[in-house]
């Protein structure tokens, strides 16, 4: 069930009457069945895997704290193993089993191609994190199986994350949770402002993107270009956009999650980037692989090699494919250089007599970062490495054979969808700027009339412009499918 | 803020969102006045001025010429029709339109009793009909569930206007219409030979049929309140209804009150066509052929069944429709 469905909309109204009027235990068995509810609707059967990574984490947290057998890691192990495991079978065992035999040059005949079930890399790294965090003491195992399996299932999270932290969700289960009209109204705004960013912004960006994709031989460079720019674009508003409907609804809820996002795009490097970047799994796959392979204490050449290798599985995450591991790499890559090259940029800007605050420097770094940035979601978004390299080489070609025609009707837009999509920027693009400069959100429901105001614009916008019913061609979330 | 005030205005932003979209629902709604579905047409009749509502699929609007029989009798007559409308959707058009008329009969063109339960044209025929228990009830009855989105929210189906529409397509939207001159018929003015009589297929849903039988009988009831007289037609065509099909609705018509029956496309019926000037298709008559079956119709509605004239149509406004209907040619 998408958020931007009406299906979710009826779906959260009808929860919310009655989650307020149950009391405290009652409320948690609510939310339990509504979150299974909720994932079950994507695949009923996936209702059992859920159940059972639930079952197998929550008595392996349990048995290595209590000793049993005598063997405590052992059973962080096996819970480990089985939940990296079933994301295994289900993500990437097709994919190795291919390859492998490829590289021995021999076909793959024997393709499991299992149904890759909703959210699977989201949850079961929420729940790798837990076990991980019982092991090192950073919390201690769950004791209340419902309060734990509210925390793998949790609906609002489950389909695409963030990645939820035990040690952040368990302690607000701890009392039940009264109607704050002030929460609800907040919550409600932050899923509106998601929807229309989803709606109006990145459905119509996916439009140039899907058209120029589709066919990149048929296009200019220029347009190339701008339809690789368009899905950086794309892809950020569509993920922040189910970020911002995630947090909004768990705020409704009465809970709180992280935020994916701040304003990474007016960073001045990738490595800055990637501190405002999907934020959840950054910090996860910092906290449980980077700085278990030593971090950044163990020598230059072990911490770049470390960039590297959490890159890589970064990419892996995303998906099973050549095209993932790539992008992946080529982010750290870009971090490592971007270290190698720190001293002599440094000393390039002071020979060219260019103060470290300049705001043309700042601009300039930022577009170079967006630029890098551009080229590696290429791999992400492209079918193929071929397909990839082959709009690398035409964005490139730019600097050679110049733009080209630029047919923008080609796109697919017309020219009042066009227009209103540079318009519906602007209120997304300032609140990055706002928040990139540190400031928190504006407190819209302390006044009642400003917040409305928000609100219905906002509603007005999306039903007027969203790319939702006949004749429009709605996207799911670009990252339901990971 | 206290909560009284918070209340107010929660419902004002609420109010405001519904003003919005249901305004620019109706504004963006593409403009049709032909090929049926002329609600705002006929909301703009003077009250209680018509004698006589014609209902029905594209048999019915094709075939009547609401002029003609103005003309030969003085009875004002109008179509409500859409295209392969359905019989519940033609029954909620009749209720709707008896809120701002009070006609002394209705006629059903009766082939939709065996149309699917859901033809193509669901949307265009409800999405045009005012908001109301009616277009409610039609919609909840007689609506694919993949069309109550756009038909209970018209944004759902039509804010890619917003894009589209011409400014001057908005202004006719917003405009005040004025009344059809062909008073809901829609004007064909090829002409092809219709080719032999042949019976017309229908997939055999004897469920539908029943659940159409019982909006006949529905309507028959409402009738009967209203002291309306309903006739239920077939209309003259060469893709004839299954004879089975015809003596088994003939049978059932039979066993209703307050139903009267009559097949036009039985050959006793001479209506005087000429194969190379009076068909459209095999299924439809062009103005030439409808001219001739509401001359008829007209006869056959004074002589037949005793219907008058109300005498409060606008004169001027029945001469224009005349004269109108009367300037056309085949093929101009």
């Amino acid at each position: 069930m998408s958020f931007t469905s009406f299906r979710y909309l009826i779906f959260i109204a009808v929860f919310c009457v009655f989650y307020f009027l149950l009391p405290g235990k009652t409320q948690k068995f609510y939310l339990l069945f509504a979150s299974y509810a909720f994932y079950m609707y994507a695949g009923p059967a996936f209702g059992a895997l859920i159940l059972a990574g639930t079952v197998v984490s929550y008595f392996c947290a349990r048995f290595f704290e209590d000793g049993v057998l005598g063997r405590k890691r052992l059973w962080i192990a096996i819970g480990a193993v089985y939940t990296i495991g079933v994301l295994f079978v289900f993500k990437y065992l097709d994919f190795f089993c291919g390859t492998a035999m490829r590289v021995m040059g021999r076909s793959y005949a024997h393709q499991l191609a299992l149904v890759l079930p909703v959210g699977i890399s989201f949850f079961t790294f929420a729940v790798a994190g837990y076990l991980f965090d019982v092991e090192s003491g950073k919390i201690k195992a769950e004791r209340n199986f419902i309060n734990f399996a509210v925390f793998v299932s949790f609906f609002p999270t489950i389909m695409a994350g963030p990645i939820g932290y035990a040690r952040n969700f368990l302690p607000q289960l701890s009392a039940p949770k009264k109607y704050d009209a002030g929460r609800v109204q907040r919550g409600i705004l932050r899923f509106t402002w998601g929807a229309a960013k989803k709606l109006v912004v990145a459905d119509t960006l996916a439009i140039i993107v899907n058209t120029v994709y589709g066919d990149v031989s048929g296009f200019s460079n220029g347009l190339v270009l701008l339809a690789a720019a368009a899905y950086s674009l794309q892809i950020y508003f569509d993920f922040s956009a189910y970020t911002d409907m995630a947090v909004g609804t768990a705020e409704v809820l009465g809970f709180s999650v992280m935020e994916n996002f701040r304003s990474p795009y007016l960073v001045t490097s990738v490595k800055e980037f990637w501190k405002k970047w999907h934020i959840s799994l950054t910090s996860w796959l910092r906290e449980y692989i980077y700085f278990p392979l030593g971090g950044s204490r163990r020598g230059k050449a072990r911490t770049y090699f470390n960039v590297l290798v959490v890159f890589a599985v970064s990419g892996l995450w995303h998906g099973a494919a050549f095209t993932f591991i790539i992008w992946g790499l080529l982010n750290g890559v870009y971090q490592v250089a971007g270290e190698l090259t720190k001293g002599a940029r440094s000393r390039l800007r002071a020979f060219l007599r260019i103060p470290e605050d300049s705001r043309l420097l700042w601009l300039w770094r930022c577009a170079v970062t967006f630029a890098l940035v551009t080229v590696a979601w290429v791999f992400f978004r492209a079918g193929s490495v071929s397909q990839a390299v082959l709009i690398i080489e035409r964005m490139l070609s730019v600097f050679v054979s110049g733009f080209g025609v630029m047919d923008f009707a080609s796109l697919g837009l017309m020219k009042r969808q066009a227009v209103v999509l540079l318009l519906s920027l602007i209120p997304f693009v300032t609140e990055d700027i706002y928040i990139a400069r540190g400031k928190q959100r504006p407190e819209l429901e302390k006044r009642e009339l400003g917040y409305w105001a928000a609100v219905v614009m906002l509603a007005v916008l999306i039903v007027s412009f969203g790319n939702y019913g006949e004749g429009f061609n709605p996207q799911d979330f670009v990252y339901f499918k990971f | 803020m206290t909560r009284g005030r918070s209340a107010a205005v929660t419902a004002l932003a609420v109010i405001v969102f519904l003003v919005f979209s249901y305004g620019t629902g109706y504004m963006l709604l593409p403009e049709r006045d032909d090929y049926g579905c002329t609600w705002d047409t006929f909301l703009s009749e003077d009250r209680n001025s018509i004698d006589v509502i014609v209902s029905g699929s594209s048999l019915a609007y094709c075939d009547v010429i609401p002029a003609v029989i103005w003309e030969k009798t003085g009875i004002t007559s109008y179509v409500m029709a859409g295209p392969e409308q359905t019989i519940p959707i033609s029954y909620y058009y009749l209720r709707e339109a008896c809120r701002t008329q009070r006609p002394t009969a209705l006629f059903l063109e009766a082939t939709g009793m065996f149309y699917k339960q859901y033809q193509d044209y669901t949307k265009v025929n409800i999405g045009y009909m005012p908001w109301g228990l009616n277009r409610l009830r039609a919609t909840f009855e007689a609506a694919e569930s993949s069309e109550l989105p756009g038909l209970l929210f018209p944004l759902y189906d039509y804010h890619s206007r917003f894009f589209t529409a011409a400014p001057s397509e908005i202004k006719a939207r917003l405009l005040r219409d004025s009344p059809d001159r062909l008073a809901g018929y829609t004007l064909l003015n090829k002409a092809q030979d219709p080719g032999k009589t042949i019976y017309r297929k229908f997939a055999a849903d004897d469920e539908n049929y029943r659940r159409n039988l019982s909006y006949i009988k529905s309507l028959a009831k409402f009738c009967a309140g209203r002291d309306i007289d309903l006739y239920l037609y077939i209309a003259p065509t060469r893709k004839l209804i299954p004879e089975d099909m015809l003596q088994r609705l003939k049978q059932d018509a039979a066993n209703i009150d307050g139903i009267n029956f009559i097949d036009f496309s039985d050959p006793k019926f001479n209506f005087g066509f000429d194969d190379s000037a009076d068909w459209y298709d095999s299924l439809h008559l062009n103005v030439s052929g409808a001219e001739k079956f509401s001359s008829f119709l007209a006869g056959y509605m004074s002589d037949d069944l005793g219907i008058t004239a109300g005498g409060k149509g606008d004169v001027r406004l029945w001469q224009s429709r005349a004269d109108y209907i009367a300037r056309q040619e085949i093929g101009k």
